[in-house]
């Protein structure tokens, strides 16, 4: 056991050395090439889809805004009092029980509570306010 | 140690890069995220648009075999105020 460890082994000599060190050099570099244009690839696609995205941004922001304002400030409230006063009217008039049915609206909800989609559609909660 | 001029130089590259990386990333996940936002409201608001329009007109068929929900749709605008078109029409009549 002892003779396996201290047998020394057979060392390279210098030239040797020195050329695999030129050579792990020399893939060193390439590899860093090679990650550089994969690297670049890549930036260059974000950088096109950075800007598709701040073009669609750009066109969609304004109508959404004011679609979103006018809603928040007109259209929102009278829709919410719209469906307040049905409500209302259909706690007291049985016969309007299959449209609150179909629309999911409950008799006992609080006035403040915003409509939800018919049971038929499915749609997302109405606009936060920014 | 024997330092090469072109490992530093290609480092200092790729860490650039990475870097415009980071930031771009970061500009496309932004602007991504306006936009699904954006976009999320904006349906919503059209949901709720048309949830609305179709109750109204259910109301208003329904209102066809009950008069007495017409104060509502009158006071929303899904009907014409009844004194309104009345006055309209009586100097017709006269």
């Amino acid at each position: 056991m002892d003779n396996i460890e201290n047998k020394t082994p057979v060392q390279p000599d210098l030239s040797e050395l020195q050329a695999q060190c030129d050579s792990l050099q020399s893939l060193l570099v390439s590899i860093l090439v090679l990650v550089i244009v994969i690297s670049g690839t890549f930036n260059l696609y974000l950088l096109r889809q950075v800007k598709y995205t701040r073009t669609d941004l750009a066109g969609i922001r304004p109508q959404a805004t004011q679609i979103i304002n006018n809603y928040n400030k007109t259209g929102g409230p009278l829709m919410a009092d719209f469906v307040k006063r049905i409500t209302e009217y259909g706690r007291t008039h049985a016969d309007f029980a299959p449209i609150m049915a179909k629309y999911n609206l409950k008799p006992g909800a609080s006035a403040s509570a915003t409509p939800t989609a018919p049971s038929t559609a499915s749609a997302p909660a109405p606009a936060a306010k920014k | 140690m024997k330092k090469n001029p072109l490992t530093a130089i290609l480092v200092a590259v790729l860490v650039v890069s990475a870097l415009a990386s980071v930031v771009l990333c970061w500009a496309y996940i932004s602007n991504t995220r306006q936009l699904r936002q954006l976009t999320t409201q904006v349906n919503a608001v059209q949901a709720n648009e048309r949830f609305v329009s179709a109750l109204a007109g259910d109301a208003l068929e329904y209102s066809k075999k009950n008069p007495a929900i017409e104060p509502i749709l009158e006071a929303a605008g899904v009907r014409p105020l009844k004194t309104a078109s009345a006055s309209a029409s009586k100097p017709a009549t006269k």
